[in-house]
């Protein structure tokens, strides 16, 4: 009976340490990424700003950036990776991948021809 | 026990003006969908009498392009949009075992808001005439033309696209959070699938007809200038984004049907649907190529080769899933104990009937062979023989079963086969004819025509066809008004149905499970039958049930739209303030004052469990 009890606290301590790595983990995961926005923030304004870079270039650049961005928001800070987020990702997904054709649909058949 | 007991029953008008309860608001939608059908049959009527001969003079020309016009918005919008969801509502929540939709406020705003734009659009014929741009409504012709019936048709589907598109999203959610115990997705009925997928369409749709709207209002009401080329505008920008809305909404129109086919199909042959899974796989994949099509309504525009091309193949890659659908069906009754019920001659008389719409879609779809179709009458056969002898045969296979769920009744089974078959043959007489009238020439939306171009005997075959479709219409209409005056119907599984739906007993209570349902597989009632099981296997134990409570908000929200509409099209700001100041007010007061519904006791549910005979 002794010996069970002890079992049971000794799981007890190993899940508690594992949700406490997890949570570490996770709170590093946080700060990389928030200094990550920030740089690539600032990286972006400077591409911008600066006469070094080509503007037909800087523009193409910073919608790269932009969608970083994107997915460091999304799985970082909406935690979109966890579990039980399949129908909202599904709906992102395919939200769009729709709006992405219209775009692409009107902007390629109507302003290139 | 309950807090909140306090168990308000309304009676007689005021409980239907202020219902949020699916099934209730199901039958709301049948009767506006059925009023709204009634009204675009007797303008396709008008049309097909003026067709009747060569240079008749029944309406003037004016008229003609009205008729036309609101014929297809109203049978469209007002008329298969809310039959399908009509369908949805009453069927939907009772297959996957739920005790109402999501959201049921919500639900019965999308109901008044689609009410009340589809009477806005038709007042127009009363103040100053129709809009009479098509029901494309093209720039230029919609962004010049006079009057202020084109401004009717921007603000009465606005307001009606606002409900559907939060009926859709209200669907979505609740197909996917209240789901029975044991209901997988992948044991869901086809139709709950297929309304699924439909809800899905509707959220993606609808938005771009919203933006397009919005242009089209602001071109007209505010100059501005989206779609002039005066002034760096582009006309194809509104095809464009009609299109990419319009193609996906023929499949959120279709594919309830095809559910509704697959239900009524696999009952009546006594066998558990053909390739479950493939179906399914065929519906999401009809639902997800639907965005890709829009191009092949604008094969002419001269797009060139390449965008032709592309769409093309798209398009006829459409007819593979569809092909996968026919063959199921006829795989399902293959080897079945057919019934020939009502519900399934309409589900039998689809099959070939969609299948000759799809073959002229597929032809349509090749953009050489569309040069010489474009814009002839072969066109319009090829979408009722799709629309008519898709949504509407299907939708009515639905009606006939479904109707002893929704009203406790049954449909008188000779009358519904007279209906059958003066409509079904009507339809073919009507529109299979104007297969030929179009390779022979005719262009469509046309007022009238000349002698000695070999039109006249077609066109003659085509009005007769017409009145035939609309005697069979008749004929329900009178089996209908019969049904009310009979008691409830014998049993409550009149058709030894497959689905959730049948094992509620009569009348449906107004919380349709009073324990939600265990279940165990496909057909989830069939199994237990069976299994030699008198009902569904509980879930839960009998208990409190909680209820949403009435209320006539969405009633007003939907009118101080109405109201700011009318402001918009005669240019009264004042009016418009006084009616966006109704809606929002209502709205404000929705979101301030807490509802927290009513409970059911225990003490009812096991009161109302006594009385239930299956």
């Amino acid at each position: 009976m002794a010996e069970r009890n002890n079992t049971e606290t000794n799981i007890h301590r190993n899940e508690a340490l594992q949700r406490k790595l997890a949570f570490r983990e996770e709170r590093k995961h946080h700060n990389v990424s928030f200094i990550m926005m920030i740089l690539l923030t600032l990286v972006a304004f400077y591409a911008i700003w600066s006469d070094k870079v080509a503007d037909s270039f800087a523009v193409l650049f910073i919608l790269v950036l932009a969608v970083v961005q994107v997915f460091f928001q999304l799985y970082i800070w909406m935690h979109l990776s966890h579990k039980g987020h399949d129908f909202p990702l599904w709906g992102m997904i395919s939200g769009i991948l729709f709006a992405a054709i219209t775009v692409v649909g009107i902007a390629g058949l109507i302003w290139t021809s | 026990m309950s807090t909140h007991a306090s168990h308000k029953k309304r009676s007689g008008l005021m409980d239907w003006l202020t219902t949020v309860d699916h099934k209730k608001i199901g039958i709301l939608y049948l009767i506006a969908g059925g009023f709204f059908f009634i009204i675009g049959g007797l303008e396709a009527m008008f049309m097909r009498i003026q067709l009747f001969k060569p240079e008749n003079d029944f309406v003037a020309a004016e008229t003609f392009n009205q008729l036309l016009t609101m014929h297809g918005t109203t049978m469209i919008f007002f008329a298969a949009m809310p039959l399908i969801f009509a369908f949805m509502n009453a069927v939907v929540p009772l297959q996957i075992g739920a005790r109402d939709v999501a959201f049921p406020f919500v639900n019965s705003l999308g109901f008044w808001l689609f009410f009340f734009g589809g009477v806005l659009l038709n007042l127009s014929w009363l103040l100053g005439g129709a809009p009479d741009a098509g029901w494309t409504a093209y720039a230029p012709l919609s962004t010049t033309s006079e009057g202020s019936g084109v401004d009717f048709y921007v603000l009465g589907l606005q307001i009606s696209g606002a409900g559907t598109l939060i009926g859709g999203i209200n669907f979505l959610v609740t197909i996917i959070n209240m789901r029975a115990p044991g209901m997988t997705f992948m044991r869901m009925p086809l139709f709950t699938w297929t309304a699924f997928v439909t809800s899905g369409l509707i959220l993606f749709a609808f938005p771009p007809l919203t933006i397009g709207l919005f242009m089209l209002m602001f071109e007209r009401v505010f100059d501005a200038n989206f779609f002039n080329p005066d002034n760096g505008g582009n006309i194809l920008i509104w095809e464009h984004i009609f299109w990419i809305f319009g193609h996906p909404e023929v499949y959120i129109l279709i594919l309830p049907s095809f559910g509704a086919i697959s239900e009524v199909v696999a009952t009546f042959s006594r066998k558990r649907l053909f390739g479950y899974s493939a179906m399914v796989f065929a519906t999401v994949l009809i639902g997800f190529l639907g965005f890709m099509v829009w191009v092949h309504h604008m094969f002419t525009v001269g797009l060139g080769p390449v965008a032709n091309s592309i769409f093309a193949v798209a398009t006829m890659a459409i007819a593979v899933p569809t092909g996968v659908k026919i063959f199921n069906w006829l795989f399902t009754m293959w080897g079945g104990r057919i019934v020939f019920s009502t519900a399934m001659l309409w589900a039998v008389g689809f099959i070939p009937t969609f299948v000759m719409g799809g073959v002229t879609g597929v032809m349509l779809a090749i953009p050489s062979a569309d040069y010489q179709f474009h814009d002839s009458y072969f066109v319009v056969a090829h979408f009722h023989y799709v629309i008519v002898g898709g949504v509407i045969l299907g939708l009515f296979a639905g009606l006939y079963y479904w109707y002893p769920r929704m009203f406790n009744r049954v449909l008188n089974e000779t009358l519904g086969k007279i209906h059958f078959w003066t409509f079904f043959i009507g339809f073919h007489l009507t529109f299979f004819p104007q297969h030929f009238l179009g390779l022979m020439g005719m262009p469509r939306r046309v007022f009238t025509y000349l002698s000695g171009q070999d039109l006249d005997q077609l066109n003659f075959i085509s009005t007769i066809g017409a009145f035939l479709m609309a005697i069979g219409t008749i004929v329900l209409f009178i089996n209908v008004i019969i049904s009310t005056s009979k008691k409830y119907a014998p049993s409550s599984d009149p058709w030894h149905g497959r689905t959730l739906e049948w094992a509620i007993p009569y009348p449906t209570p107004e919380y349709n499970f009073a324990q939600t349902p265990l279940v165990r597989g496909l057909d989830a009632f069939w199994i237990e039958k069976a299994a030699g099981n008198k009902g569904m296997t509980p879930a839960e134990p009998v208990g409190d049930i909680h209820m949403p409570n009435p209320s006539i908000l969405p009633l007003i929200i939907s009118a101080g739209l109405f109201v700011a509409a009318f402001g918009l099209i005669y240019d009264t700001m004042t009016v418009v303030v006084i009616g966006m100041a109704i809606t929002f007010i209502c709205m404000f007061l929705r979101s301030v004052i807490d509802d927290h519904g009513f409970h059911i006791h225990k003490e009812e549910v096991e009161e109302d469990l006594k009385g239930v005979k299956l």
